[in-house]
């Protein structure tokens, strides 16, 4: 083959490649935003209410579905970040990354049991000061702490425009008072977080 | 039917088709490389990175291109994009980005590490680097090293490819 017909293959695939960029851009997934609603705002023992975004989580999630709540329930106070990342998948990142970035060292990270999955208790520091999050991905059945696992949904989905699953979203649960956080007991027995 | 020679007096015109389009697809390359800390220096780690492709390009006198390479560097940018597009990943239109560059130029083995050195300024390095317990301050003074030391090698090759006579 003559260099200037693999020329013009080139210029044929770089064609197709701007055409499936297209077709695919122009093709919405279905979202997680029915998802994200379906956490109970109140029950018989528990109230929630919302809460805004800091400043630095409004710039980092832009125009991506979340919610952000306060939850108190059996003397615990908790808040609860989800965000689904339909629209800007980008936006979800592993939640360590994002910490550490921030200046946050990472002290200890322990596997919880969260119903029929599984997520990930983290524990950070930063001189003097300490935090706490409980952070999975969850699309309504299976609910994980893997950023790999994660992306690999993620991508799936959108190679296969939505026919993969359902969009994950991720759940991030961090102590609203400084006291102690008795996450066992918040992980075995409050059931809207544990079937969500 | 003739065949193709093995060495083109200079690339075609198609691989800035495709440097464009890896552009249009890694737009938003400049903000994550801005704003997240672990990509800090990020911005000059790419320039420096694409320095000795700049500075190939600005030599006078012939660019003679090896074809086979070069193609290949190409379709390989070609998918990278389509995937990078139909899976949503960042990952992949950098790294096409990375590819369509590496193909504008004339390949040579050695070049190969050059096209590695990219991981100075991929963001999913960045991730990878904090999964190693790297603190931001350090990756980024790794960074500094290895674009630095990537660019002044980058040039020399090309300084010796030019001078030297090899492929032209």
């Amino acid at each position: 083959m003559t260099t200037s017909a693999k020329s013009r293959w080139l210029w044929v695939g770089l064609g197709l490649v701007v055409l499936l960029t297209m077709l695919w851009d122009a093709m919405p997934l279905p979202d997680a935003v029915g998802h994200l609603g379906a956490l109970p705002k109140r029950g018989a023992d528990f109230v929630s209410c919302d809460l805004p975004l800091a400043p630095v989580e409004d710039q980092a999630l832009g125009s991506a579905a979340h919610l952000k709540r306060l939850y108190a329930w059996s003397g615990l106070r908790f808040a609860v970040l989800a965000v689904d990342g339909t629209r800007n998948r980008h936006v979800v990142h592993d939640p360590q990354y994002c910490l550490r970035g921030a200046g946050w060292q990472l002290v200890s990270q322990h596997p919880v049991a969260l119903g029929a999955g599984e997520a990930m208790l983290s524990r950070f520091v930063r001189g003097s000061q300490a935090a706490e999050a409980l952070y999975w991905y969850t699309d309504g059945e299976t609910r994980h702490a893997s950023p790999l696992r994660y992306w690999w949904q993620a991508t799936l989905r959108r190679l296969t425009l939505g026919a993969a699953g359902n969009e994950p979203i991720l759940v991030i649960v961090q102590p609203f008072d400084e006291e102690p956080m008795d996450w066992h007991y918040l992980t075995t027995n409050f059931l809207p977080l544990l079937t969500w | 039917m003739t065949s193709a020679p093995a060495i083109l007096k200079r690339p075609p015109v198609v691989l800035w088709g495709i440097l464009l389009a890896a552009l249009w697809q890694a737009v938003g390359l400049w903000s994550d490389l801005r704003h997240s800390p672990y990509l800090a220096g990020g911005v000059a780690a790419l320039v420096l990175w694409v320095m000795p492709v700049a500075v190939w390009w600005g030599w006078p006198g012939p660019r003679p291109w090896r074809r086979r390479p070069g193609l290949v560097l190409a379709w390989a940018a070609l998918a990278a994009l389509a995937l990078g597009a139909t899976g949503d990943l960042n990952v992949l239109r950098h790294a096409a980005l990375a590819l369509a560059l590496a193909a504008l130029w004339n390949w040579r083995p050695e070049r190969l590490l050059w096209l590695a050195g990219a991981v100075v300024w991929l963001p999913a390095a960045g991730w990878l680097a904090s999964r190693c317990e790297l603190s931001a301050a350090t990756v980024m003074a790794l960074r500094w090293v290895a674009a630095v030391t990537l660019a002044t090698a980058g040039i020399w090759n090309v300084f010796q490819e030019k001078r030297g006579g090899h492929d032209n």
